[in-house]
């Protein structure tokens, strides 16, 4: 036990950059350039954090009534836009480089809980409740997609096959934007009578995976539209993320990360990979933008660095913050990872070197 | 007790029909000043009138599982609210959730049962029930959301009785009871009730799973009168008139006196011979001795019928009878002169039957075989958990010093060992609410599994 202590304090990693925002960190993005890191909270605010600023600035936005929450957000693929979304059911679309706001949109569907911008042109996916709209970046509506029986749970753009994928109870489908702006009907709809949680497109396209309500997490292989059921997570999978060339799908439904591998023959009957070291419920996963690295944030308070293509089953350094880590985001450069904790800090972990 | 529990917040679910007054009752609980912070999950088609920060709205999505299995339904909204809720966890030490009129309770509790966090971070407290006394009276023979809902219920607010007379408040609350033995029945004008009624009543804890009145834990007993006779050596007769049912099933005992507690001291026995299947027949005219043997008197449909008992010794006796006598004009005769019972007990009449959901609790003193009772429950869940809406109790374990206590919703079982039995005598309560429950085959399996 002694060695292991060691071993932590040997990894412990100390902040780049500190900084309280003031309210539990519902969402934390950073520009694709990584020159603003940007977020909402939950008391509704939305603020951004200069890259070398060390400093916040905090605007009340999605207000109304006493418990509205800033719930997700998102830049649009050139930088120029920040979308956020919030149990106000309005949709803001900020200029950061003026400080404000170029459109407000109330979504008509209750809560807005997932904002996407597409990967390359200025649209932004968004659902309220059983709505989902696609807006341009001025924040006008292009199109009410579908028409969902429960509400929206999940959307994940996949560049590759220019196409949404959006996930509700019992249903996921893919949708892609025709000639002129139109969205037709779904290329494709998988059904399953289960609640599905969330959703992450494979960056190639090939798998789509969505946690579930009963402890599992389920994939559906676009090519064969076979599906593979993972399951014996110890409680219900909190997050699952692909890696940038699509091999590992990472999951946590427990104190450990489950990385199953699509190479080759794919997972099924395979024992997945393991990554043990958290303490308590691992709550977030997020890989490294054009690296090999994973991070992973817990309900111990730790956000911890991995490098699971090495296979390297212990984590190559440690950030322990003063709360629970709610939200991870990496800097594109990978540099650096930035964590929102439900305290209202943001704090800045460096990488560690994988040696 | 555990910090981690205390620091969950407490939930009330609301249910009731459309009207009942569960608006009415929200107003009047968020206006009342209690110094609690009670942030309200609304019903889509809710509409508290005043001006409150902490409301919600939500549309009731049901979600089943993969597996198909109902105990692991839970409804969806209530999980994504909640779960972002606690995010402003300091802005409130209460929460409260209203149901649509029709809305089945089950996947609402279960949801704080089978979510890890839910769970982790809730602790339901209680379901009331708010029914309008006037308009309910329609529904609950018919209406299978509204027994649901009855139930389900840790508490049942009578509302509106100003609309009603006492005589049919006083049935009404008998037909509850009959459904729902461990709910508390509270009368309301306007839904107006103190607050304790209502909130922290602590229906789900298992701390006081074990707090239900004895009165209403008195068992559902087969029979509802008992009388003690001293009767001498030689020829009776017992004479019944056409009454309410065609037969009449009755059990005569030798007991030790004639006080009430002598046929008190019997009862268990008769309790069980009453569940033989096979009782003894017999027409008019036919004879029958006293023994621990049920007997079932076919009744003429006109005129007196008569049935002659022998006794061979002198003594005190004891006639346990199905319905009561009086509706039979039953009398002993000896000779001309009718034999006079020295003292009788009339219990509660068994519950009505035009209801398929009812309550059934049993009161066993001794210690059960862990391995027996594990099998039985598993068993019954497996097979029954369907109709069993919710189950407490409190049992003895052999072997072990603590008192085990459990409840459960549905499938969903949730036991632990709690304090020290002590000085107490070892008993097995339990309290099932249900549909088309066999009252005898769960008594019989329960007291099966006591340990020899």
């Amino acid at each position: 036990m002694k060695k292991l202590e060691t071993d932590i304090s040997r990894k412990l990693l100390k902040p780049r950059w500190a900084v309280n925002v003031g309210n539990y960190v519902t969402s934390l993005k950073y520009s694709p350039e990584g020159t603003v890191l940007a977020g909402t909270q939950a008391d509704g605010g939305v603020f951004w954090i200069l890259e070398g600023s060390k400093e916040a600035i905090c605007i009340p936005t999605h207000k109304k009534g006493g418990l509205c929450s800033g719930l997700c957000s998102d830049w649009s693929s050139d930088g120029k836009y920040f979308a956020s979304g919030g149990q106000d059911g309005t949709i803001r679309i900020w200029n950061i480089g003026q400080g404000k706001t170029s459109a407000e949109v109330d979504a008509g569907g209750g809560w807005v809980e997932n904002l996407a911008w597409h990967p390359t042109e200025p649209f932004l996916a968004a659902s309220a409740g059983k709505k989902l709209k696609i807006f341009d970046s001025q924040g006008e509506l292009i199109q009410e997609v579908g028409d969902f029986a429960s509400t929206i749970s999940g959307i994940s753009w996949n560049k590759k096959l220019n196409s949404l994928g959006v996930v509700c109870y019992g249903n996921v489908r893919f949708y892609q934007m025709s000639s002129e702006n139109s969205w037709s009907k779904p290329w494709k709809n998988y059904q399953l009578k289960s609640s599905l949680l969330s959703i992450k497109w494979a960056p190639d396209g090939k798998h789509i995976a969505c946690s579930c309500q009963d402890n599992s997490v389920h994939v559906w292989i676009l090519r064969n539209d076979e599906d593979l059921e993972m399951s014996g997570y110890a409680v219900k999978v909190r997050d699952l993320d692909w890696d940038e060339k699509s091999r590992f799908l990472a999951t946590t439904g427990a104190d450990r990360i489950t990385l199953w591998d699509f190479s080759g023959k794919g997972p099924a009957g395979t024992r997945p990979l393991e990554l043990k070291g958290h303490a308590d419920l691992v709550t977030r996963l997020s890989f490294q933008p054009g690296g090999k690295l994973l991070a992973s944030a817990s309900q111990d308070g730790s956000v911890m660095f991995w490098s699971p293509f090495s296979e390297k089953t212990q984590p190559l350094g440690i950030g322990v913050g003063e709360t629970e880590p709610s939200t991870l985001s990496w800097h594109a450069s990978g540099s650096h990872l930035a964590a929102g904790y439900s305290n209202g800090h943001v704090i800045a972990w460096s990488t560690p070197q994988d040696t | 007790m555990d910090s981690a529990l205390e620091n969950k917040v407490p939930v009330t679910v609301l249910t009731g029909f459309l009207g009942a007054g569960k608006t009415t009752l929200l107003n009047y609980i968020l206006t009342k000043n209690h110094g609690k912070r009670i942030a309200v999950i609304e019903n889509e088609f809710g509409q508290i009138g005043i001006d409150n920060d902490l409301v919600v709205n939500a549309d009731e999505e049901i979600f089943e599982m993969n597996n198909g299995c109902i105990c692991c339904t839970v409804r969806g909204d209530l999980i994504r609210i909640l779960g972002n809720l606690m995010k402003r966890r300091d802005k409130f030490d209460y929460i409260m959730i209203e149901t649509t009129g029709l809305a089945d309770p089950a996947p609402v509790a279960q949801t704080f049962f089978v979510d890890d966090e839910m769970k982790e971070k809730l602790k339901l407290d209680g379901i009331v029930t708010v029914v309008d006394a006037k308009h309910v009276l329609q529904h609950i023979d018919t209406s299978k959301e509204c027994q649901e809902q009855l139930a389900f219920a840790d508490v049942v607010l009578l509302n509106k009785t100003d609309l009603v007379n006492e005589e049919e408040l006083i049935k009404l609350e008998s037909k509850i009871r009959a459904m729902n033995s461990m709910a508390k029945i509270h009368r309301s004008h306007h839904a107006v009730t103190p607050l304790e009624n209502v909130l922290n009543v602590g229906g789900f804890n298992l701390e006081r799973a074990i707090d239900i009145k004895p009165t209403f834990l008195e068992p559902e007993l087969p029979f509802e009168w008992a009388g003690s006779f001293q009767l001498k050596k030689g020829h009776y007769e017992l004479h019944l008139d056409k009454g309410p049912d065609p037969e009449m099933d009755l059990v005569l005992i030798a007991i030790e006196g004639t006080e009430k507690t002598s046929l008190a001291a019997v009862q268990e026995k008769v309790v069980l011979e009453f569940s033989n299947k096979k009782p003894v027949k017999l027409q008019p005219g036919d004879r029958f001795i006293p023994q621990l043997q049920k007997v079932r008197l076919a009744l003429n449909e006109e005129g007196v019928s008569k049935f002659r008992l022998e006794v061979s010794t002198a003594g005190s006796y004891g006639l346990f009878t199905q319905h009561q006598p009086s509706e039979f004009n039953l009398e002993l005769k000896w000779g001309r002169e009718v034999t006079q019972p020295e003292s009788s007990i009339l219990f509660n009449p068994e519950h009505e039957h035009d209801s398929t959901v009812t309550s059934v609790s049993f009161d066993v003193p001794g210690e059960m075989d862990s391995e027996k009772i594990n099998n039985w429950f598993g068993k019954l869940l497996r097979e029954k958990g369907v109709d069993i809406f919710r189950m407490k109790g409190i049992m003895a374990i052999q072997g072990e010093e603590k008192r085990f206590v459990f409840q459960g919703v549905h499938m969903l079982f949730d036991g632990k060992p709690d304090r020290d039995w002590g000085s107490e005598p070892k008993k097995n309560v339990l309290v099932f609410i249900g549909r088309n429950l066999n009252e005898k085959e769960l008594r019989q399996g329960f007291i099966s599994c006591l340990a020899k």
